[in-house]
């Protein structure tokens, strides 16, 4: 009975769990918390391969950018930037994983991630108990920060997007039937349609039908057919560009010609390349225009472009704007303890970020203006208008071509 | 009305798809009983292939024309018979004594290693692949019919009978019917089972190059996961026919596709996938055979 | 079995104590450890400890379905969804308090249970591969409905769920789940899992109920998945339909099968592995490989799950059986402690009175035959295979079924078995009609049969292929197995003495440890026939007893047929072809050809048949038989 490899297996198997009992251990005895000296330590948790690898890799190139741009600044308070990258594989229990051990076992100064809401939800509490500022930088979903007061976010969240394109619709484009294709298997895509159908239908338009599809999916000709039989002057798709070129290039063989309507994950090249002029006439909302004349706009898109050889879509933006506020509050905080930098980042007002102005809410949101462009030829986005949140005027600097010239730094 | 006939044309066009994955999947199951879980991730090379493919031999403004659809799709073809091979030989021969389900294991690995290695090595990020012309939508009374669709549906057809000439009129074809029926005696009556099994395989690499090619026709964005969710509803498709039945692939697939459209349509789209999960447990349960399947009592 | 030996107080409290010894040892230990590790630093290492509790939870528990009773079910992430659901939605809405973080979680685990039985009861009366996509659909479906549902949360995900679970509580219901596993295992019930496993033709015909068990496995099974969910659930604070996908449930395969089929330890480690692993090379840089020039940075840590792709693999062609094989490694332990010590087991049972007539099978009523067939007949497609069959046996009968190959001589078992159903006519055994009944059925009430091809539990030992022919003679329930009762126990025993009798009278004690495909031929026979006996039966059915095993051993088979109609007082129907052993034991032939009975009676007036001589022995037969040498008639 008594084989040796079968012993050899169990002896490894304890060892394992030992061992990493053992480094644990060894990890537990140091000290607690960011290290004084060396350099400045920051934790990104994404998703780098998986379902959802695009987003999370597209993400990661914007923090890289902005890291490294502030590292050739000379860094913060004379120390360098280094940031810890755990990859999550799009899996909810592995980024609280992920994040427990950048907090832990790294010592992270801070957190950056994820980008999908569901999975910054299981990552928030372990930031918010060891008192960690989290940034994520396009989780949208309300919930995410109402974790807790170390929670902060660099994007709009599902209300400001969904509020948007309805006034874009009914004010602008003077539509008042427009029909729902909703992504049920992502939160964000629900959550933009939810507050899209009621404010559109509080602004006197009617939904002519909800349709939805699940993320992956690569037909929605039965939806189309449906939504095409209730002839409407519109359809809001707000879901990823990888489904959007598709449901655009259908709806054109379907014989749709009405305008779709969309919101910032619409945002990248892939778009165009997958919907063609399918897409022709189709408006999103977006943080910014790649076509913004701004300085710092245009500095961002080519340094992007000449780091990564392609454009930088609305993530990528995004993950540069949550790391260059993470490093403007540690410049700001005083000292680089989890609460002074709390403390710092709540503070931010009127951050130059290429998203906009960034200012933060007690909820910890982002206030700021959203654009709308409009898809042209050649796959071009052009710019339409500027939408302020609700109660909020328009400043007349804002739209393109009058930004401020001054750039952040 | 004309919205019914609408929903029933996207159906077969949908259902097409569906049977040219399936007959990989019935062929290999008829002959092996093995579940070649790995078949939707060959289908998903099949696009890669061919994107590859078509990318040396094209150039982005080159509109995509017949010619080149038939040299992409014959590269494809040859690469995924290859890669065929290579599973079978590396992975599932070894096995071939081994409780079944360990087999059921290793193709499971199988799939989760061309996902995940396409993920590494062709970059997680779809990307636009178009070999046939597609602008050109047949406008018959009031319904709209694709180029690819009408295309699909004849090229399953023609691969279907392709398929069941070859089983039934060929001499490999008889001793893939003598493997399937009993290996051991097969190869004692002078049957190379090895070569059959090979053979199979990488048959059923192919048809999945071709259905790759043609889904991405249709559906042009290409990523390393396209396979997982046609592989699944694909190997629906064969149970509901009849696993190892080639026409009840074909039926298999034509139907699954109307019940999806049909449910999208006039019930929920949402619910899409879990009706095509409940029809296959539904037939299960009332004819584990599957439509055209036949079921053989066990021996005691 | 109303006699059993008297147990005392102290033994009663012994058990008990036995027991519920490791939840004593255990929660107060891991309730200190988790306090200590608070505040120090070890957040990663008890994320870690309570993930690897989850997933040896899950894991143990789908080794009852997939490993011991042999089905493949690779939905188990759908139970673990259902729990957690159910489990959070009540404890969002709820009182705070553990108590009740602990009955929601118990009734998680029925719900989850609950669709354990919705799924299972239908779909395990289907083979193998379908129930695997079965259980896959299910995953599926269990995911859409949560995402679109609102009361689950949709798509983002349910939460803020209350913070209960944490290091005792998910290791507490890991070794709950441990415990119940290794007893079932332990018990006669986890024997019928394993008969299940081996072959479900033989476990019926030995009692056992295959479809029941099965559906238990999954049940009890799904249970435990259901309290996983609940944990991770009150664990994360979240939950989220991206957490139950099939990627999930495959990695708890991929745990029991690294593990081994049906090693639980295996499970645990293979569980610990798995879940460590990802973390382990997340820690590993790149690495730069320079393969003829072409410089090539490799990183681990984007490449993990190719690596975990190919290990699989890999492993599954090395070690196809697993790492533990179906080996477990307290086994290992107590095997070398004995060697060491040099002592015997010391739980083998006290030695008993033998009792071996017991039988549920009701008493003959009086004037009623033991068997009693009336025009039986039976038809496969438009094959009559065989056709007005009638037969009357007697308490202690021998009597024998003969006819050429085809005849429809094993059909006539599977009829009186129950493995077919009658076209027509009637069978019923001690005056009771069997229409309807299963195999298993039909066992209990005292028919048993052996196999003309021999269907062993090839994996398992000759002791316990006979000791799970005593299943159903058992009175134990699975939970009392669980909670190591006292009746379970005298039931062991029993269930040991009984059979190491049947073993010594078949000769085949110094068998007893060894695995059932190792035997020799004739001792396989041997053992089909000690097997049969110990279901307890008034009428036993010898298929071709004497296939394969020479003249020698024919004549003991002769001795040995006969002896056991006197020392167990039953009926034998014998199917043989050998007419030397036919004639020297039978009181009583019955000749079947084409599926027609065309001849029956005494022994020499089959000989002097000319029907019979001349329809099926043929003229060969006649010249020999003249010269008094009986023929054989084989293949």
């Amino acid at each position: 009975m008594l084989r040796p490899p079968r012993i050899a297996f169990v002896v490894l198997g304890l060892a394992s769990v030992f061992a990493c009992k053992k480094e644990a251990a060894d990890q537990g005895s140091g000290l607690v918390g960011a290290a004084a000296t060396g350099p400045i330590i920051i934790g990104e948790v994404g998703s780098m391969t998986g379902n959802e690898a695009t987003f999370g890799t597209s993400s990661d190139k914007g923090i890289q950018l902005a890291i490294t741009e502030a590292n050739a600044a000379g860094g913060v308070r004379n120390r360098q930037l280094k940031v810890s990258v755990l990859d999550d594989e799009g899996k909810p229990e592995q980024a609280a994983t992920a994040a427990t051990k950048l907090i832990a076992s790294d010592h992270v100064t801070a957190l950056l991630g994820e980008v999908a809401s569901t999975r910054s939800k299981f990552m928030a509490p372990k930031a918010q108990q060891a008192k960690v500022p989290m940034i994520t930088p396009s989780s949208t979903n309300p919930e995410v920060t109402a974790v807790g007061d170390y929670i902060f976010r660099a994007c709009f969240i599902d209300p400001f997007q969904g509020y948007v394109m309805a006034k874009f619709a009914r004010e602008n484009l003077k539509l008042s039937k427009v029909a729902i294709l909703r992504d049920v298997r992502n939160n964000y895509s629900v959550g933009l349609a939810d507050v899209f159908k009621e404010n559109f239908t509080k602004m006197g338009g009617t939904i002519t039908r909800d349709e939805s599809f699940s993320a992956g999916d690569v037909d929605f000709r039965a939806q189309l057919t449906n939504i095409k039989q209730t002839s409407p002057d519109g359809i809001f798709v707000p879901g990823y560009y990888t489904d959007v070129g598709l449901v655009a290039r259908q709806a054109k063989e379907a014989g749709i010609t009405v305008p779709l309507l969309g919101g910032d994950g619409w945002d990248s090249e892939k778009l165009w390349e997958i919907g063609g002029e399918a897409l022709l006439g189709s408006y999103f909302s977006n943080h910014y225009s790649v076509d913004d004349p701004s300085p710092r706009i245009q500095e961002f898109v080519a340094k992007f472009k000449k780091a990564f050889n392609t454009l930088p879509d609305s993530l990528a933006a995004q993950a540069y704007d949550a790391a260059g506020m993470l490093v403007d509050a540690m410049k700001r905080a005083k000292d680089l303890s989890g609460p002074s930098i709390r403390d710092a980042l709540a503070a931010t007002k009127n951050y130059k970020g290429v998203t906009g102005d960034i200012t933060l809410d007690q909820n910890r949101n982002p206030v700021k203006p959203a654009v709308v462009l409009k898809v042209g030829p050649g796959g071009k986005y052009e710019f339409v208008t500027t939408i302020m949140p609700e109660g909020q005027a328009k400043p007349a600097e804002t739209a393109p071509g009058a930004a401020p010239a001054a750039a952040n730094k | 009305m004309t919205e019914f006939f609408q929903h029933l044309v996207n159906g077969v066009s949908v259902g097409a798809i569906y049977a040219l994955i399936a007959l990989g999947y019935t062929m290999v199951y008829g002959v092996l009983k093995l579940i070649n879980f790995a078949h939707g991730d060959v289908f998903m090379m099949g696009s890669m292939m061919g994107w590859y493919a078509s990318s040396r031999w094209s150039n982005e403004s080159r509109e995509p024309s017949i010619a080149g659809a038939l040299i992409v799709t014959l590269v494809s073809m040859v690469i995924c018979g290859a890669l065929g091979f290579v599973i079978e030989r590396l992975a599932y021969k070894p096995l071939r004594n081994a409780p079944r389900i360990n087999s059921l294991i290793t193709a499971i690995g199988v799939s989760f290693l061309l996902e995940y290695g396409g993920q590494l090595v062709f970059d997680p990020n779809p990307r636009f692949f178009r070999v046939l012309p597609d602008h050109a939508t047949i406008h018959l009374a009031g319904l709209n019919i694709g180029f690819v669709d009408v295309v699909t549906v004849v090229v399953s057809l023609l691969l279907m009978f392709l398929l069941q000439r070859i089983v039934f009129h060929t001499r490999i074809g008889t001793a893939m019917r003598a493997v399937s029926w009993n290996a051991d005696t097969a190869s004692l009556m002078g049957v190379n089972t090895d070569f059959v099994i090979t053979f199979t395989f990488v048959l059923g690499s192919v048809l999945a190059a071709a259905a790759g090619i043609l889904y991405a026709s249709k559906y042009p964005r290409v990523d390393p996961l396209l396979g997982l969710m046609p592989g699944l509803k694909a190997f629906v498709a064969a149970v509901l026919g009849g696993i190892g039945n080639v026409p009840g692939a074909m039926l298999g697939g034509l139907l699954l596709g109307l019940a999806e459209q049909l449910v999208a349509g006039y019930g929920s789209s949402s619910w899409r996938d879990a009706v095509a999960f409940s029809i296959l447990i539904i037939i299960l349960l009332v004819k584990p055979s599957g439509l055209l399947g036949s079921t053989a009592a066990e021996k005691v | 079995m109303a006699d059993l030996p008297r147990t005392t107080a102290g033994q009663v409290a012994a058990r008990l104590a036995r027991a519920w010894v490791p939840f004593v040892i255990a929660l107060p230990a891991l309730y200190v450890i988790e306090g200590f590790g608070q505040g120090h630093g070890w957040d990663y290492a008890f994320q870690n400890i309570n993930h690897i509790g989850i997933a040896v939870t899950m894991a143990v528990s789908l080794n009852l379905v997939n490993g011991l009773t042999g089905q493949f079910s690779i939905g188990h992430a759908g139970f673990m969804a259902v729990g957690g659901y159910v489990s959070s939605v009540i404890l969002m809405r709820g009182p705070q308090g553990e108590w009740f973080f602990a009955i929601a979680s118990v009734i998680g685990g029925f719900a989850a249970a609950g669709a354990g039985w919705l799924v299972g009861k239908p779909s395990l009366r289907l083979r193998g591969d379908y129930l695997a996509i079965v259980t896959l659909g299910f995953g599926e479906i269990i995911r859409v409905i949560i995402e679109n549902t609102n009361l689950f949360g949709g798509s983002i995900g349910l939460s803020p769920i209350p913070h209960r679970a944490d290091t005792t509580w998910i290791w507490g219901v890991a070794i709950a789940t441990v415990l119940v596993s290794k007893r079932l295992r332990d018990s006669t019930h986890g024997r019928a899992f394993l008969a299940v496993r081996e072959d479900e033709v033989a476990a019926e015909a030995m009692g056992v109920d295959t479809t029941g068990y099965k559906v238990r496995a999954f049940v009890v099974s799904a249970f435990f998945a259901g309290l996983a969910g609940a944990l991770s659930g009150a664990f994360e604070g979240n939950l989220s339909p991206q957490s139950f996908t099939f990627v999930r449930s495959f990695e708890i395969v991929a745990m029991v099968v690294l593990g081994g089929m049906g090693s639980i330890s295996g499970a645990i480690v293979a569980a610990a592995v798995l879940t460590l692993m990802p973390e382990a090379l997340r820690d590993l840089p790149p690495v730069d490989v320079t393969l003829g020039g072409v410089h090539v940075q490799f990183d681990l840590v984007k490449s993990r799950m190719v690596i975990y792709s190919l290990a699989l693999i890999v492993l599954m062609l090395v070690r196809p059986r697993g790492l533990f094989g179906s080996t477990e490694a307290w086994d290992l332990v107590k095997n070398w402690w004995r060697k060491r010590t040099g002592k015997a087991g010391a739980d083998k049972p006290a030695k008993q009175e033998p009792r071996h007539a017991d039988s549920r099978a009701a008493p003959l009523p009086e004037g009623k035959a033991l068997l009693d067939v009336q025009h039986a007949t039976i038809r496969f497609g438009g094959l009559t295979a065989v056709n007005d069959f009638s037969l009357r046996v007697n308490p202690r009968e021998l009597v024998a079924l003969i006819g050429p190959n085809g005849a429809g001589k094993t059909t006539v078992f599977n009829l009186l078995t129950g493995v077919y159903p009658a076209s027509e006519g009637t069978i019923a055994i001690a005056g009771a009609d069997t229409k309807g009944l299963k195999p298993h059925d039909i066992t209990h009430r005292g028919v048993a049969r052996t196999f003309q091809n021999i269907r062993l539990f090839r994996e398992l030992t000759v002791f316990d292929n006979v000791r799970i022919a005593c299943h159903h003679l058992t009175h134990e329930s699975m939970a009392a197995a669980v909670r190591h009762g006292v009746l379970s126990a005298r039931e062991e025993s029993w269930i040991a003495e009984r059979s190491d009798e049947l073993l010594d009278v078949l000769g085949l004690s110094h068998r007893r440890d060894d695995l059932a495909k190792n035997l020799p031929y004739g001792e396989q026979r041997r053992l089909e026939i000690a097997r049969a006996l110990a279901t307890g039966p008034q009428l036993l059915l010898l298929d071709e007893p004497a296939a394969g095993t020479n003249s020698r051993e024919k004549v003991e088979l002769m001795d040995l047929i006969r002896s056991i109609r006197d020392r167990f007082g039953v009926a034998i129907v014998i199917i043989e072809h050998d007419m030397k052993l036919v004639m020297g034991v039978s009181e009583r032939i019955l000749v079947l050809d084409h599926g027609v009975t065309i001849a029956q009676g005494l022994p020499r007036e089959i000989q002097a048949n000319a029907k019979v001589i001349e329809a099926y022995l043929g003229e060969s037969y006649a010249k020999k038989h003249a010269a008094e040498k009986p023929a054989e008639v084989t293949k």
